[in-house]
């Protein structure tokens, strides 16, 4: 009897509520990511410090995706487009207090361009330095020069940062945030840099912390013990919005939810029988049901995030069963026995491939399992890591794939990925891309939206490519996604930029 | 005599650690290597993450790693620098094996020895009044809660104290490793769940000693109840509990990963599952090695406090 007094006094505490856990400094920032970071790398670190404010590049990009000054105030283009010529600013300085020079930037760009993924497709002859500007020469045209330049894994690092051999020593970068105290794969500590040439940070201190399981992120959020916390699972988002401390907002980002398909597999080989597999998926159930808003349901490839890849006048991706079986009975699928179709002694059957790091992908899985049974499809399941797509694809086993694709992060033009998705002959390592999916003319208006610069000769080529990947169905957009990101009620703003997934940390304030 | 008797039993148990340490790293190394995939692009996974890998990072790995090379010379290359001390470094992240063994292992043990004397701190004075009074209301009670306990998993012993101490009463932090308070939830987490079982075998102990005829015997030479407890019941029941207590120590040390992921912690567990996602042969190795050795180095003492606890077993060792 002793011992259930109190027990029962802590639990009726405990349900009468209480106060949010630890008091937050007012001088720390405190952000819960779901990655970990393995090395501070620019490889493989430079996009996780671009979003953190540790590093920058000559340009930088609105939310919107245009490009805008960044260290370089200005730059121009020769008429051939073979040269660019950027002017840097004269009040940037590094981490370590040195200036930022225009041999500082040429070094940085020679030292870390050659292993560099994005960067790297530049047809780059030369880059040299004068006084404050810095000029990239080309081979030839490159109309997305001033996006790819961008790449955050060739981000803007002081002399310091390299060894005698070019060998990546530390980050000493230049923007509004330090690195301060390191304890890798989980923690990094960052202080404003109080020079920094643009808006300084309110806080003094950003911590940033990495939380790889969901449910510990809806704790810590419920127990408002961060700032802003990343990826949560959209089944906390009420009792997240419920508890006093935290709030929930929701971010679209220029990602979607997939399905990969192998074309060369005669279930899939035409782009009727791809159309017949999209008419039977449920997009807006799917959307409404796992990811809570209807809205979020494909209708295209692209996101109307991406506003200049995004054509309103397609007509949309839509939920037609019955016009399914109609595409497959033309085809010859006939139903057997089972209610599973068969032509030529061929299944109408196959496993998707999925990964459980993204809650919502499995579940989905399920669903599609059931959405094309309707259509005679027998669809098995195998959840397991994500590189058993990428290993299916490169060696022909893969049917069917469920996974995420990001369109836009690295670099502020989505060019960059539907480059390396649908316009070359090797897979794409990242659980993503084409599978045996062939289209010259894909490839030409790639290749064509590549060559120039001009916005005026670069729309068609967009919508080309949007209408291609609208009309023969390479891979299957399912939905759009929105990513949960809790906020602490004691901020002002969360000014996330969702295209590059920039936390914007110097925008950040404590409401008043 | 006795001193050379002690040495044996750390010399066998030293050769015993070896030879589970090798033999557990060598399995894993053959497992490693059976299981099918590209191991460079498992590598650059876990190094690069997924949406940024390009195939040049990928062959980057297959280039700069020995993972490709004859798996013999891989093997034999790594048993030579066991001896040596020099573990290599992980795959994934480029550094250190020990360092990395190191500090997931001081974590994991600092918590796991915490949680366990948490753990013994409930279950020792519940369990000998219970065994005292078989029957009586603690040992219902206790026999009750035990069972409950021990059905419930230990992420949900985790969520309920998370809810109650974090969530509600806003008084410790639900997750991380920024401070010494940050252990107490995970703590608490591993000691219910393991007093569930000890609060029982201590219990056994305790109630089939005091039933046995010496302890009666020494109650009709005179010996108050309290001095018999102390003399006979207390050292007899120890034996078996240090035993078992040795044992659930052990299952601890190679992490607790649904509890260190839960509470976000970094330890041993946490650090193993996910170099095994991504086949970082070195930590793995590395891993196994250590793993081996903690449980040789905690057996032994076990062997030494049941010595301590019933010389007789000098004899038994002696003959």
């Amino acid at each position: 009897m002793k011992i259930v007094v109190p027990l029962f006094a802590v639990v009726a505490v405990a349900v009468a509520g209480g106060s949010p856990v630890v008091a937050q400094d007012a001088d720390e920032l405190r952000i819960v990511q779901t990655f970990e970071l393995q090395s501070l790398e620019p490889r493989t670190a430079g996009w996780r410090l671009r979003s953190a404010g540790v590093v920058e590049s000559i340009v930088s990009a609105t939310p919107e995706g245009q490009i805008v000054p960044g260290l370089a105030e200005s730059w121009t283009v020769s008429e051939d487009e073979l040269s660019w010529t950027f002017t840097l600013r004269d009040d940037a300085v590094f981490h370590d207090g040195t200036p930022v020079t225009a041999e500082a930037v040429e070094l940085s760009y020679e030292t870390l361009g050659p292993l560099a993924e994005i960067y790297g497709r530049i047809p780059l002859a030369d880059i040299s330095s004068q006084g404050e500007t810095v000029t990239f020469t080309l081979d030839a045209p490159f109309g997305a020069f001033l996006a790819y330049v961008m790449d955050p894994s060739v981000p803007v690092l002081a002399p310091a940062s390299f060894d005698a051999d070019g060998g990546f020593v530390e980050i000493v970068g230049t923007g509004p945030y330090r690195i301060v105290e390191l304890d890798l794969p989980r923690n990094l500590l960052l202080e404003r840099h109080d020079d920094y040439w643009g808006q300084a940070g309110a806080f003094a201190r950003v911590r940033l912390e990495a939380a790889t399981n969901p449910d510990t992120r809806v704790n810590i959020a419920l127990a408002g013990e961060a700032d802003i916390i990343q990826e949560l699972p959209t089944a906390s988002v009420d009792r997240i919005n419920a508890s006093g401390v935290t709030h929930v907002e929701q971010v679209v980002l220029p990602r979607h939810i997939m399905l990969m398909i192998n074309v060369a597999q005669p279930q899939f080989e035409t782009a009727d029988l791809r159309r017949a597999v999209s008419l039977a998926i449920d997009r807006t159930g799917i959307a409404a049901a796992v990811l809570g808003d209807p809205a979020l349901a494909a209708t295209q490839y692209m996101p109307p995030v991406a506003p200049d890849w995004y054509f309103p006048a397609f007509d949309p991706l839509t939920y037609d069963p019955a016009e399914a079986n109609r595409i497959l009975d033309e085809a010859g699928w006939a139903r057997g026995a089972d209610g599973i179709r068969e032509k030529d002694g061929v299944r109408f059957a196959g496993t998707v491939r999925t990964f459980p790091q993204r809650a919502y992908l499995p579940v989905i899985a399920e669903i599609l399992q059931g959405q094309l049974a309707e259509i005679g499809y027998d669809l098995s399941i195998f959840v397991g890591d994500s590189s058993e797509i990428t290993e299916g694809q490169i060696d022909g086993t893969l049917d069917l794939a469920l996974g995420i694709r990001t369109m836009m992060y690295q670099v502020p033009d989505p060019i960059a990925i539907l480059d390396l998705d649908f316009a070359r002959d090797e897979v794409p390592p990242g659980a993503a891309g084409s599978t045996n999916w062939f289209n010259q003319e894909m490839r030409d208006a790639v290749a064509g939206y590549l060559s120039t610069s001009d916005e005026a000769a670069r729309a068609p080529y967009r919508e080309e490519i949007a209408r291609i990947l609208h009309e023969e169905l390479p891979i299957i957009p399912i939905a759009w996604v929105a990513e949960n990101f809790g906020v602490s009620n004691r901020l002002e703003s969360f000014p996330i930029d969702s295209v590059l997934q920039d936390w914007r940390l110097n925008q950040i304030e404590l409401a008043q | 005599m006795i001193a050379r008797t002690v040495a044996r039993a750390i010399l066998a148990r030293l050769i015993q650690a070896i030879l589970v340490a090798l033999a557990l790293s060598t399995l894993c190394f053959i497992f490693i290597y059976i299981l099918p995939g590209d191991m460079a692009l498992r590598v650059a996974v876990g190094r690069f993450g997924l949406e940024q890998l390009s195939r040049d990072m990928v062959e980057s790995v297959r280039r700069e790693t020995f993972i490709e090379a004859p798996l013999a010379g891989q093997y034999f290359a790594w048993l030579g620098n066991v001896f040596t001390g020099n573990l290599g470094y992980s795959l994934v992240s480029n550094r250190s094996v020990v360092s990395e063994l190191w500090r997931a292992g001081a974590n994991t043990f600092t918590l796991a020895l915490i949680g366990w004397a948490l753990s013994y701190a409930v279950a020792i004075p519940f369990g000998i009044w219970a065994g005292l009074r078989p029957g009586g209301i603690v040992d219902r009670v206790t026999a009750g809660l035990s069972a409950a306990i021990a059905s419930l998993p230990s992420f949900l012993i985790g969520i309920i104290l998370i809810w109650i101490f974090s969530v509600s009463l806003g008084w410790l932090p639900p997750a991380g490793n920024r401070g010494p308070h940050y252990l107490i939830l995970p703590a608490a987490t591993l000691g219910i769940g393991l007093s569930a079982l000890s609060v029982r075998v201590i219990r056994n102990a305790v109630s089939a000693t005091n039933d046995a005829f010496f302890v009666t015997y020494s109650q009709i030479r005179g010996l108050s109840p309290g001095r018999a407890f102390v003399r006979h019941v207390l050292r007899n029941a120890s034996t078996p509990i240090a035993t078992f207590a040795a044992l659930q120590f052990a299952m601890l040390l190679d992490g607790f990963v649904v509890v260190e992921t839960l509470f976000n912690y970094p330890g041993l567990g946490d650090m193993l599952v996910k170099a095994l996602v991504s086949r970082d042969v070195p930590i793995i190795m590395g891993g196994a090695l250590l793993i081996g050795y903690l449980y040789a180095a905690v057996s032994l003492v076990s062997d030494l406090v049941c010595l301590w606890l019933d010389p007789r077993q000098l004899e038994g060792a002696r003959s």
